[in-house]
């Protein structure tokens, strides 16, 4: 008889008294018949014992009397709004909002800045860099240009991830990365560019000269916020050029290879120059904070060199609250058409796990300062980006050995850009399986090609799994027989994929969050797609 | 033998209208009745014996305000842990964002260790400690089942969540907590 997920969840549910009387019978009777089904019961017994035999906390005797005069103090200061008379409120409001208006039609926006500039006086107080303690490595900084996350807190494994797109929004997104795969490190992209000692030193040394610059890139003082500087995307670009311009001297072999299936309207290294130049020239100043409850853009004048100069005399020293460095900051509110708070563009989300902010990216500085249009920014970073996936060959590889010795592979794989919308599965399959009830083309003994199917659980649905779910579950228990214990793609209890880039990698993942993440990288690519197809059109016209 | 007197408190359906028509003393009554629970949820939640009391706090103001329209359509208690849960969500989520925007915060983490030998060693404390390093979503539906007694049809009420998925992360919930406290498994049994 064949033990399932679904065994081990009703264990669960039978020990809660939620499953029908003769269900829970004849899993128990299945349980005695089978050594994982009892030990799994008698850990889950344990645990429930455990959590339910806590002891509750002492009871608080002033409780009630804390919450009557809460109560109280609401009601009194809520009196007031009672009383009033609604109609003649109201018309109170209108008549003198006209009268404002009319008399200073400036009341309002000026209200908002000097609001804003009081509150900022507030969260500016001892600003200090998050990222300066930590200290960048050079691994982080390559992290950050081909990867997107910034390391926060090495020790609880959280990070910030930064991504800028094509809509001209910024996302910023704090949240665990631990274990998440990196799309790209240093070490691969040495590897790839086969780069010497020497060459590896030159590298580092590119790296190194933009630790300062992130270090400055993110402020937090007493209040619990954020300054992150709008430019970061910029610096980003930048990075990666002064990385490729490297590649490409290094190793021009490897440097066309890689870009074998991207075409440039221009030269590149020209283009990725003008990157980079540009970048160098940009203003500083453009921060924006964000908080648990509000976004805003504010200009603050950072003298960096002070401010590092500061975090390396404290360095070491015992990380206080509230331990002021210096006067580094001159801020300054001054009206922006841009700004978040009366265009109301931002979005804010969080709960125990991430925190996210989507907010509009700075407005471009005049024309004078662009050698490059704006649009080719954004296109450059598609086109690296490929580059960079050419290097990797993002592929997802599952492997999956069942009780009864049949094999089932998944591979999916983006070898060529060229052909990104179609995903390859790969099975070898042995003994009476088939693809039946699966709907997949066979082509020759042990090959499937097919477009990539509308739901990802009819793959593991073949396989005999109930859904992508359970192959999470199962992962583990050891004792289930064979299952998975020949894969080197589940370690542990966590789903591992080395190439993939899949938020739940080391955790617990969803059919619905695999599904996301599969959609996502094939909007990813149709657009990167459409990115070249008009790179192309342009050169045809030209 | 003469007829027996059942007393029977006032259920909460009737205190709540009892309230509604006026009744301070009712909301008394709830809040007697309730409170302790809703504490220990909110402790279990958050792992902070100050903050379960100013949460449970804001639970009951919220009650207080809101009762007037409640609609008789589900019971109390289901209500009540909704709105408990949706107010430790907001104290996560500020607690969360205040973790990672400040680093000056000294914030150790108490995580069960095997190699915790020392005098305070206390196994309920670990337990308690696994708990709450739960992620959220596991949580809340393991300490509503096993800490408030509820069933998974009220549950997936008072989460908004579907039947299989109440008892899908409760499942989780205890394998997680299982190997956690792998280590302490003498202890335990």
């Amino acid at each position: 008889m064949r033990k399932t997920v679904t065994d081990f969840e009703n264990l669960s549910a039978a020990l809660d008294d939620e499953l029908p009387s003769s269900e829970k019978r004849a899993l128990l009777e299945k349980a005695a018949q089978y050594d994982s089904l009892r030990e799994e019961l008698a850990g889950l017994r344990m645990v429930k014992d455990a959590v339910t035999s806590l002891e509750p906390l002492p009871e608080n005797p002033l409780f009630e009397t804390r919450l009557r005069e809460r109560l109280e103090a609401d009601a009194a200061k809520s009196a007031w709004n009672v009383a009033a008379k609604p109609a003649v409120a109201f018309a109170t409001l209108a008549v003198a909002l006209m009268i404002t208006m009319r008399v200073n039609p400036d009341f309002f926006p000026n209200l908002f800045e000097e609001q804003r500039a009081r509150i900022a006086s507030i969260y500016e107080k001892n600003l200090q860099p998050i990222l300066a303690y930590n200290g960048f490595t050079n691994d982080d900084v390559f992290n950050f240009a081909f990867n997107n996350v910034i390391p926060l807190d090495r020790e609880k494994n959280r990070g910030l991830a930064l991504e800028a797109d094509q809509a001209g929004f910024f996302t910023l997104e704090a949240r665990d990365v631990g274990a998440e795969p990196a799309r790209m490190d240093r070490r691969r992209f040495a590897a790839a560019f086969e780069l010497d000692d020497r060459e590896l030193s030159a590298l580092d040394s590119i790296l190194g000269s933009y630790s300062d610059d992130l270090a400055s890139a993110i402020l937090v003082g007493d209040e619990p916020g954020a300054y992150v500087n709008a430019n970061l995307p910029a610096t980003r670009a930048a990075l990666q050029a002064d990385i490729l311009c490297f590649a490409r001297d290094a190793n021009p072999d490897a440097y066309r290879r890689v870009f074998r299936d991207v075409e440039f309207a221009e030269d590149p290294e020209a283009r990725f120059q003008s990157i980079i130049d540009r970048e160098r020239k940009r203003e500083r100043d453009n921060y924006f904070y964000v908080s648990d409850d509000s976004v805003y853009r504010v200009s603050l004048s950072v003298d960096v060199d002070s401010l590092l100069r500061d975090v390396r005399a404290n360095a070491g020293k015992p990380r206080k609250n509230g331990d002021p460095f210096g006067p580094q900051f001159v801020s300054a509110a001054p009206p922006d058409p841009y700004d978040s708070i009366f265009h109301r563009r931002w979005r804010l989300f969080a709960d125990s796990n991430r925190f996210v902010a989507r907010v509009p990216r700075a407005p471009a500085p005049p024309a004078a300062f662009f050698p490059v249009p704006a649009w080719n920014h954004d296109r450059m970073f598609l086109a690296l980006d490929s580059a960079m996936d050419q290097l990797n060959n993002v592929r997802v590889n599952v492997q999956v050995l069942s009780d009864n010795a049949r094999a089932f592979h998944v591979e999916v794989s983006f070898p060529d850009s060229a052909t990104p919308a179609r995903i390859e599965y790969r099975y070898e399959i042995s003994g009476d399986f088939g693809p039946d009830g699966a709907g997949f083309v066979h082509y020759g003994d042990d090959t499937f090609r097919v477009p990539a199917p509308p739901n990802v659980d009819s793959i593991f649905a073949a396989s005999g799994f109930p859904d992508v779910d359970s192959i999470f579950f199962a992962a583990p228990f050891p004792d289930m027989d064979s299952i998975f214990e020949a894969s080197p793609f589940f370690s542990d209890s966590a789903f591992f994929a080395p190439d993939a880039r899949f938020p739940f990698a080391g955790g617990f993942g969803s059919s619905e969050e695999l599904r996301e993440e599969m959609e996502d990288v094939r909007r990813e690519m149709e657009r990167m797609r459409e990115e070249i197809e008009v790179i192309k059109k342009e050169i045809r016209e030209r | 033998m003469g007829p027996q007197t059942v007393f029977k408190l006032a259920d909460d359906f009737s205190l709540i209208k009892d309230f509604i028509e006026g009744d301070e003393r009712a909301f008394e009554t709830l809040v007697n009745r309730h409170k302790e629970k809703v504490r220990n949820l909110i402790y279990l939640n958050v792992g902070d014996t100050d903050a379960a009391d100013d949460i449970a706090q804001d639970v009951f103001v919220t009650v207080y305000k809101k009762l007037k329209h409640f609609r008789f359509e589900s019971q109390f208690t289901t209500w009540l842990y909704r709105i408990t849960v949706n107010k430790c969500r907001d104290y996560l989520r500020k607690k969360k964002i205040r973790s990672i925007f400040s680093p000056f915060t000294i914030e150790e983490e108490t995580r069960p260790s095997p190699e915790r030998t020392d005098e305070s060693f206390d196994i309920r404390q670990i337990v308690r400690e696994a708990v709450a390093n739960l992620p959220e979503k596991l949580k809340t539906p393991l300490t509503l089942r096993d800490f408030e007694g509820m069933s998974y049809q009220e549950i997936a009420k008072s989460l908004d969540l579907e039947l299989g998925t109440v008892k899908s992360r409760i499942f989780r919930a205890r394998e997680q907590l299982k190997e956690e406290l792998e280590p302490y498994k003498e202890e335990l049994i």
